[in-house]
């Protein structure tokens, strides 16, 4: 997962200096967004008990 | 209404209702900041912003979200040493993500001082999540030292700080394009 998110970060700099696709850059900060909310914070426990 | 109408909520259920309620509101926080920072001043970038501080601060962020996940991880298994050692890594890459912010602050101070419209919003932007990266540090602090005896003991502690420590990532992932990356 670190790594998804290293790689994403790592886009999101190739594309502010050579592209400047702000809807690109969007896209990327939603995508590792949405990986550390899913696989670091869980949030799928919510509708689950406790296990 | 019968008894099989009865919805059953154990305690940790809730526990964990409450707090991405809680974490609900602190996102309303961070996106007015959002939005306030694109409303006065576009998509615009000073050149004077450090890219190179920016990215490593960045990644420090990001790696304490992965000792921080380890942290939780051993915890739940009762590893009390690799739950020691991967929440004093989290500390530390804490510490330093805060020390980079303070480089880039002395540098902004001159570049884009506060007075300005993007160094009024850069200021209350990175100093709102530096303040959050702090109060973080805090709690995963106190958490330490009451479960580093017997982390499996203290499961929704050790799960809360690191549920915490993993939304001031997030707000950062938006906020770092944000404020260093649209141009």
């Amino acid at each position: 997962m670190f790594i998804a998110l290293a790689v994403l970060t790592v886009a999101e700099y190739v594309v502010a200096v050579s592209i400047t696709a702000v809807s690109l850059l969007f896209v990327l900060a939603l995508a590792k967004g949405w990986l550390i909310v899913v696989y670091f914070m869980h949030i799928g426990q919510l509708g689950e008990g406790s296990h | 209404m019968t008894t099989s109408d009865h919805v059953v909520v154990d305690k940790l259920s809730l526990d964990r209702f409450g707090f991405w309620l809680f974490i609900l509101s602190e996102s309303m926080i961070f996106l007015a900041l959002l939005a306030s920072r694109f409303y006065l001043t576009g998509f615009d970038v000073p050149e004077e912003a450090n890219q190179v501080v920016a990215l490593v601060i960045t990644s420090i962020l990001l790696l304490s979200s992965g000792t921080a996940y380890v942290a939780e991880v051993a915890s739940r298994f009762g590893d009390s040493i690799l739950f020691r050692r991967a929440m004093l890594a989290t500390l530390a890459l804490g510490f330093v993500f805060l020390i980079g912010v303070g480089i880039e602050w002395s540098e902004a101070f001159h570049a884009f001082p506060p007075s300005t419209l993007y160094g009024s919003s850069f200021f209350l932007m990175t100093g709102m999540h530096a303040f959050h990266v702090l109060t973080g540090m805090i709690f995963l602090g106190i958490v330490y030292r009451m479960s580093s005896q017997a982390p499996a003991s203290h499961k929704w502690p050790v799960e809360a700080s690191v549920k915490y420590w993993h939304f001031v990532d997030v707000v950062w992932v938006f906020f770092y394009p944000a404020l260093y990356l649209i141009n």
